[in-house]
């Protein structure tokens, strides 16, 4: 009986895992996204400064036009992706709070800055 | 909203469906379900059984490096060692760590990754493999991480078993140098429950990451209270 209880519990723990790896890898529906579009020229961020609305989902394109590889960095927006010369990356940012979330090129902090504003 | 519940209820299954028995191998580190991109890393983990004068009665160490293969690979090489009070440390198994982000960073509901494992313990011919699913969730300045492990033990052509292991991660982003956390730590033998301080600095172009965790058994009569520290470097 005992063992029958255990079996029970293992088949549970093992079905339960299968169940859950399906749900994850299901589709997922989300709905569309303001795309806005950053180019890196020269170590700086073009445009350094975008205004978006509280609660809004967006989708950052940012091209990389120098020849160097850049890292788009902000802890207050908890990303950190590196984008090589010459390439585009996708940064999906949001739901935010009212505010603003400062972001920087990690390899040219001095001069690569920029944030997100949110109204 | 649903997937809030489930993400929540499954943990507190996970919680409950535990047993008791002893040993502190559910206690390791939490994976997070991103690949650092152009970098190299260097990990150092050790994680301590503590006894009643909170000194280190047993001692599990690990030395890693690792370096990202593509966009969402990240492959790392492991030498794992155990010291007991013998003050010695003894290399006891290799590990092959990788890791694949499956998801872009905020894009769906979750973040998810998967882990692939493989151990060879270099005395009984013990092989392990491992496979975990990860999954991260941002709830503004609080993250939540969900490892979902499930392990193959073969041992010697003879002994084979399934083992279930899960963690579950909930910290605070207070600053780049201080997040507090509370972990959870659930195998079919034990559950340790426990807080965490986590942290980084960046030093020109090398970011220093640490973990610290002071974990307690939870499913156990006996008290035994579990240390686990973290250093990693990127460059």
């Amino acid at each position: 009986m005992e063992k029958m209880k255990l079996n029970r519990m293992k088949r549970l723990k093992q079905n339960w895992f299968f169940f859950l790896l399906l749900f994850i890898l299901s589709p997922t529906v989300i709905g569309e996204r303001r795309v806005i579009h950053i180019e890196i020229i020269n170590h700086l961020f073009v445009p350094d400064q975008i205004t978006i609305k509280s609660g809004e989902k967006i989708k950052l394109v940012i091209f990389n036009r120098d020849k160097t590889p850049e890292e788009f960095e902000s802890y207050e927006l908890n990303r950190e992706k590196v984008i090589m010369g010459g390439r585009k990356a996708n940064i999906f940012i949001g739901p935010l709070a009212t505010g603003e979330y400062p972001f920087f090129g990690e390899f040219n902090q001095k001069t690569a800055l920029g944030k997100i504003i949110v109204e | 909203m649903l997937r809030l519940r489930l993400f929540f209820s499954s943990t507190i299954i996970l919680f409950f469906t535990a047993s008791d028995c002893n040993a502190f191998s559910a206690v390791d580190k939490i994976y997070h379900p991103y690949v650092e991109t152009n970098s190299w890393e260097l990990e150092t983990r050790a994680i301590s059984e503590l006894d009643n004068e909170l000194a280190a009665s047993l001692s599990v160490y690990r030395l890693g490096i690792g370096k990202d293969i593509t966009e969402n690979l990240f492959i790392e090489f492991y030498a794992i060692g155990n010291k007991d009070n013998s003050h010695t440390i003894d290399i006891k198994a290799y590990e092959i760590e990788i890791l694949y982000q499956y998801t872009e960073q905020g894009e769906y509901w979750a973040d998810i990754g998967f882990l692939f494992e493989i151990e060879q313990k270099k005395e009984d011919n013990e092989w392990e493999g491992n496979f975990a699913v990860l999954i991260e969730k941002e709830f503004g300045k609080w993250s939540a991480t969900l490892n979902l492990h499930q392990q193959y033990v073969f041992i010697n052509d003879q002994k084979h078993e399934w083992e279930f292991k899960q963690a579950f991660q909930y910290r605070y982003r207070y600053s780049p140098a201080m997040e507090p956390g509370v972990e959870l730590y659930v195998d079919q033998n034990d559950v340790y429950l426990g807080a965490v301080l986590l942290g980084g600095n960046k030093l020109w172009h090398t970011s220093i990451n640490w973990e610290v965790g002071l974990l307690q058994a939870v499913s156990n009569t006996e008290e035994k209270l579990v240390l686990r520290m973290l250093l990693e470097l990127e460059f």
